[in-house]
């Protein structure tokens, strides 16, 4: 070639990329102690599992009484047999005398059995988990024209976002759908675009026609994102309150919202409940809930970003929920304890995280382990600050006061609760309840609860002395407050204005 | 005795495991040390290219090993360790970017002093500037670029490393090269 081109061909441009990285590449040298560091840390897994494999073998050895000596004359010989056939009993293994005292130990049924976790996954039917779970559900759907009314779900992409968004991750597009091996189900690829303006996978939800004939629906049976799994409980595992959750995250410091929810209900029946990994074992933590009568249910985990942009990643394992009444023990104290949101008598903590955009995160860490948040939309201006957590309605569970904004001579508190298991903002004819204090010479306002009930004063002043006013009475159900009663209350200079809850100072 | 056919058989499953672990773990003991040998060098210098740290990339390579030293059982083929290996290098590095980890402690020594011809100065000019060009793309976009131009993958390889469909690794690797030629043609 003579002449160079005027511009650079794409392919001259491409070479010249590769060779600008490959130089970049080779300036970095590794430290060279890498092998030792990943010895250690592979030692230090494999001592922690030592730690649990003999605890397994000894108590099951515990349980049969002269099982030490059974599993020894195991060892010997017969691995290979062993290693060929599972329910192969040892034939000529141990010696028939050391059996017969075996199983009258009554001690020998709370032992340890190894799970059903060592067969392989892959016999597992399909679980139907969303949204129906039943063969009955999809027959009387189909007979009441559900196939005309929600033809989204004949469609294995239209059913994952529809799943989604019933989950309250709105927004999520279908990336890609692939057949699952060895079977008719379909994963769906759904992701959205994230702060960094690139599109990325958030879950992987796995759908399977459920049923027969024509409008035959897809239904969900699980979702996995690449770097979140549920990893306890099991695929259907029969569950009783309180529920013990974990999952495995791929990197470093992640923040997990678990929560269980009913195939039926689009809120959640328990949490979130905020766990974050540690070093060794992945986040986790443990969710009560009350629930009348058995229910077919889901754990769902999910990322938060830590940004605020929306979910990263989320997971769900359909689960079996047994009846549950109350929770476990119900409140020690009624009223609760000052500051004491889930009723164990224990000190809860609470805190405000500013956010980026007009909106910060109450975060409330139980005293029982795990933690709990919910966003609350703050006035820019507002620095949002808890003013207490206190039972104003005497129901063994303390609510917690926000102050979330100003007006000019006001300021606003709003009230969460747990409710469920979960926070909860709570509610006043549908928008969230303010709780208003100050005023001046024209119109004055204050709170506070007497008699395990919640009240508002508002009173209106012509010569800024006296301010007659009406002192409303509130009533909770749940994260909603209705007004059962009012009264005239007039606020002078020798009547301050009524306010107070316990402890409560604003 | 059919109930202690039952116990007998629990106690089997008990040992026929530790056996098999035993065994999984010697195989997964003599992988790691092959494929550190084989691969961690390059590993570190992909993760690099990501993370623009060597420190992390570092470390985020030593735990794909350790996960794959702990996954090893669950690896259906061995065979393919090395493309699990950097699928975990590639989704690990991505994760620590996301959540800013990388604070660029470590940071990347500049290229060294060579006796300069002019060439050379040049040459280290544009390097500078191509690898600005890079971190400043999309954590995909860099991504496949860099298995592409630095690691040589296919589309396939890298749609596995980044677990991505092939279309999205086009996509991305088109862009992420259109925004860096804008510097290589300026230089």
């Amino acid at each position: 070639m003579t002449l160079p081109p005027p511009e650079r061909s794409s392919r001259d441009v491409e070479r010249r990329l590769a060779d600008i990285l490959l130089a970049e590449a080779d300036t970095v040298v590794p430290s060279g102690e890498g092998l030792t560091r990943i010895r250690e840390r592979i030692d230090r897994r494999r001592n922690r599992l030592r730690w649990l494999r003999p605890t397994l073998a000894v108590s099951t050895a515990a349980a049969l009484g002269v099982g030490g000596v059974l599993a020894l004359n195991l060892t010997h010989g017969t691995t290979d047999t062993l290693r060929s056939d599972h329910q192969r009993p040892a034939i000529g293994g141990p010696s028939p005398t050391s059996v017969p005292s075996l199983p009258s130990s009554p001690s020998a049924s709370p032992s340890p059995a190894p799970t059903p976790a060592g067969r392989p996954a892959v016999a597992l039917p399909p679980y139907p988990a969303w949204p129906f779970t039943s063969i009955r559900q999809v027959r009387a759907w189909q007979a009441q024209g559900g196939p005309a009314h929600q033809p989204q779900l004949l469609d294995p992409g239209t059913t994952a976002t529809a799943f989604a968004d019933f989950l309250a991750v709105p927004g999520l597009r279908v990336l890609d759908v692939a057949d699952e091996p060895g079977g008719g189900g379909k994963a769906v690829t759904l992701g959205r675009q994230m702060a960094d303006g690139a599109v990325h996978g958030v879950t992987v939800v796995h759908v399977a026609r459920y049923g027969a004939g024509a409008g035959t629906p897809w239904v969900v049976t699980r979702a996995g994102a690449y770097h979140l799994k549920i990893t306890s409980p099991g695929l259907a595992a029969a569950l009783s309150s309180p529920v013990s959750v974990a999952a495995e995250v791929d990197g470093v410091h992640h923040s997990i919202g678990f929560a269980l929810w009913r195939r039926t209900q689009a809120t959640a029946l328990a949490g979130p409940t905020y766990a974050m990994g540690g070093a060794a074992a992945g986040p986790r933590t443990t969710l009560s809930y009350t629930l009348p009568k058995a229910a077919a249910g889901m754990v769902v985990a999910s990322e938060q970003s830590a940004a605020g942009d929306g979910i990263l990643a989320l997971a769900m394992v359909p689960v079996r929920l047994s009846a549950a009444s109350g929770a476990p023990g119900g409140p020690v104290a009624r009223p609760a304890k000052n500051g004491d949101v889930d009723g164990d008598g224990q000190e809860d903590q609470a805190a405000i995280e500013p956010g980026t955009s007009g909106g910060s995160t109450l975060v409330v860490g139980l005293s029982a382990g795990g933690e709990q948040r919910i966003s609350l939309a703050t006035d820019a201006s507002a620095k949002p600050r808890i003013i207490g957590i206190e039972d104003a309605d005497r129901d063994g569970y303390g609510e917690i006061f926000v102050v979330v904004g100003h007006g000019a001579a006001t300021e606003l508190t709003e009230v969460v609760r747990l409710v469920d298991g979960g926070l909860r903002l709570v509610t006043q004819s549908g928008s969230p309840l303010r709780l208003v204090s100050g005023g001046s010479a024209t119109h004055l306002d204050s709170w506070g609860c007497t008699a395990g009930s919640l009240f508002t004063w508002s009173g209106r002043s012509a010569d800024g002395v006296n301010y007659p006013g009406t002192q409303s009475t509130l009533r909770f159900s749940g994260s909603t407050v209705t007004t059962v009663s009012t009264k005239d209350v007039t606020v002078d200079a020798t009547h301050p204005a009524p306010s107070g809850c316990g402890l409560l100072q604003y | 005795m059919r109930r202690t056919g039952v116990t007998e058989t629990r106690v089997v499953g008990v040992v026929d495991r530790r056996e098999q672990s035993v065994q999984g773990a010697n195989q997964a003991d003599e992988a790691v040390t092959a494929l550190y040998g084989a691969h961690y060098r390059s590993l570190v210098r992909l993760a690099t290219l990501l993370l623009h740290d060597v420190g992390a990339a570092e470390e985020v390579v030593q735990d794909s090993f350790v996960a794959m030293h702990s996954g090893w059982r669950r690896l259906r083929d061995p065979d393919r360790a090395a493309a699990y290996l950097r699928q975990a290098v590639v989704n690990r590095s991505r994760s620590r970017l996301r959540h800013g980890k990388v604070v660029e402690r470590h940071p990347v020594a500049p290229p060294p002093d060579v006796p300069s011809a002019e060439h050379t100065a040049m040459a280290a000019v544009e390097r500078a500037e191509v690898l600005r060009a890079l971190r400043a793309l999309s954590p995909r976009q860099r991504e496949a670029v860099v298995l592409r131009y630095y690691a040589d993958l296919s589309e396939a390889q890298i749609a596995e490393a980044m677990g991505i469909s092939a279309g999205a690794v086009k996509s991305h690797a088109s862009r992420g090269l259109a925004a860096l030629r804008i510097v290589l043609e300026q230089t």
